[in-house]
């Protein structure tokens, strides 16, 4: 959380507080540190001659310097020794007895040498590094074992932790198929909460099933954790939906009626055509040979007629009513808007059910 | 092209073309031939074996049908048996259901031991299906006219035409469809020199069963 800003009369107390204590602070400097100041200012000069000489008396017994002021001036004698041609080193290191944590970023501008010397004299005084064997590194998790995300922006935090200080990486696949990587990430500076939002790489929502998240911390030496792995079981929150709408009650589009008496007719009269059908031929033929003999055309009149005769009896004709048809076009184009309309908003209501997650087995 | 040729290219080609039906079944034409020629009348029987088919494009049916047999009647060297091969292509247009015209070529092939003889006819033919009010029963008509119908080499024919009426059945619930009909043909040859006219007729049953699938 940020602090607020001090207001304004806040500002200006602040700043008179600290002119009044500089002034303080000054009035109150002992002598070794009059003379340190003074040696300071002789080094940017540049005569480091003249500022050993006041250094020197500065670090003498009786003048009362502090181990700060002590430490202050083995450094500057330090400067000041480079910058007559001769090592800083041993300053540097009484310094840095008396301040292990000592930086002097400031001052490296008096010369290159500085930097190379001091650093290579806390180098030289450093206490060793432990060369123990650190333990394996392992990963935890901590994953919350029942919850309720959002479809459109619900995140799955994954917290994870290493045995020592280590990147975690988190890999979600379908349980079945362990080398088909759905999501990954990897822990950064300062972000070791992990936030997968159920969503594919291509930013598609994954679909109900089960998934596998695998967890590997790497070291900087890169050295790899044992895998851990938590099955998740993720599921579609029920939701409401709304029911389709009945079916409509059509009426008639048509009547079913009788068979008509002109299957009837029909029948008779191509009946009849196939028995008048050889008077089509020739005269002089057929009067020289009797017709009488071709029973076939009786036989197929007979089968037609009886045929008219059947439909006549058992056969039905459809008559269209056009009013009921045209009723029953509006009324099957309302159920259907309708119904398309509740199957979209049911589409969307489940497209937008929250995802559940659980865990199975423990979630840390 | 012989029919046979025809059917098979049809039933090749229908499904590639896009046809919206599809039919074939076999045929039997129980036929009586008779021949008024010189004032005397001869007859001759047989029974005509083949097969059709047919597919629709459309409003545009094409069909082939073929049969084959021998016609025999008594009169010895007088009345020889004949052996009779018929080929038909039609092509329809079906407009409605019910009505259908288009045009037909025939050629009809009869051989025996005096010679062979080949008939051409092409012409034109109409036909109706009516509705008998029993799902899939219909009652047919279908008259064919050849204004040109000639004997290849010989003569021509001064009227030809042919009439059938019947009933055709199709299954409501499957693609068999059963036919019946009686069939009526007339062939006029006029008289060319000293060689009177001559009359024939065939006429006599025809039944076909097979399928059809689609319209």
């Amino acid at each position: 959380m940020r602090r607020a800003l001090p207001g304004l009369g806040a500002r200006i107390v602040l700043a008179l507080l600290l002119l009044v204590g500089g002034w303080g602070a000054a009035a109150a400097q002992s002598p070794a540190g009059r003379l340190i100041q003074a040696a300071r200012a002789q080094l940017e000069a540049p005569n480091p001659d003249s500022a050993a000489t006041l250094l020197e008396r500065a670090l003498l017994p009786g003048t009362g310097a502090t181990t700060a002021e002590q430490t202050r001036a083995f450094v500057l004698y330090g400067i000041a020794q480079l910058m007559r041609g001769t090592t800083g080193r041993p300053m540097f290191r009484q310094a840095l007895q008396r301040d292990p944590a000592l930086r002097i970023d400031s001052l490296y501008f008096f010369g290159d040498e500085i930097e190379r010397e001091f650093t290579a004299e806390r180098a030289a005084l450093a206490p060793p590094v432990s060369q123990a064997p650190r333990a394996a590194l392992s990963v935890t998790v901590d994953l919350p074992l029942d919850t309720d995300l959002s479809a459109g922006d619900g995140r799955l935090r994954i917290s994870g932790g290493s045995s020592y200080p280590a990147r975690v990486v988190a890999v979600v696949t379908p349980a079945d198929a362990p080398t088909v990587v759905l999501w990954t990430d990897t822990q950064r500076v300062n972000v070791t909460t992990l936030a997968w939002n159920l969503r594919r790489a291509d930013g598609t929502l994954i679909e109900p099933g089960r998934y596998a998240l695998r967890l590997h911390a790497v070291d900087s030496l890169g050295q790899i954790s044992q895998p851990l792995e938590r099955v998740l079981q993720i599921t579609r929150v029920t939701v409401d939906t709304q029911a389709a709408p009945a079916v409509p009650t059509f009426a008639a589009e048509s009547l079913r009626l009788r068979g008509s008496p002109t299957s009837l007719l029909l029948g008779v009269a191509l009946g009849a055509a196939a028995v008048g059908l050889p008077a089509m031929g020739s005269s002089d033929l057929n009067s020289s040979s009797g017709l009488g003999s071709d029973g076939s055309r009786y036989a197929v009149a007979g089968v037609v007629a009886v045929a008219g005769v059947a439909g006549f009896l058992v056969g039905h004709r459809v008559r269209p009513i056009p009013a009921n048809i045209v009723q029953n076009r509006q009324a099957r184009a309302r159920y259907e808007q309708d119904r398309a309309r509740i199957a979209q908003l049911n589409a969307r209501a489940r497209e937008n059910a929250p995802v559940h997650v659980h865990v199975e087995g423990p979630g840390r | 092209m012989t029919g046979r040729a025809a059917l098979l290219l049809i039933f090749v080609l229908a499904p590639p073309l896009g046809a919206q039906g599809l039919g074939g079944g076999g045929l039997v034409y129980n036929v009586k031939r008779r021949v008024l020629y010189a004032g005397g009348v001869r007859e001759q029987l047989g029974t005509l074996v083949g097969a059709e088919g047919g597919a629709r494009l459309g409003p545009v049916r094409v069909g082939v049908a073929g049969l084959m047999g021998t016609l025999s009647g008594p009169g010895g060297v007088a009345n020889p048996d004949v052996k009779a091969r018929i080929t038909t292509v039609t092509i329809l247009l079906e407009p409605t259901p019910i009505v259908a015209v288009g045009a037909e070529v025939e050629a009809k092939r009869f051989e025996a031991d005096a010679g062979v003889t080949e008939w051409r006819l092409i012409g034109a033919t109409g036909r109706v299906a009516l509705d008998l009010g029993v799902p899939g029963l219909v009652g047919t008509a279908q008259v064919s006219y050849f204004p040109s119908a000639s004997i290849v080499n010989g003569a021509t024919m001064s009227l030809a035409f042919r009439g059938t009426v019947g009933a055709s059945y199709r299954s409501p619930r499957g693609p068999l469809t059963v036919n019946l009909g009686y069939r009526f043909e007339r062939f006029d040859f006029k008289a060319v020199g000293s060689a009177p006219a001559r009359l024939e007729q065939f006429q006599g049953l025809v039944l076909g069963a097979g399928f059809r699938l689609g319209r």
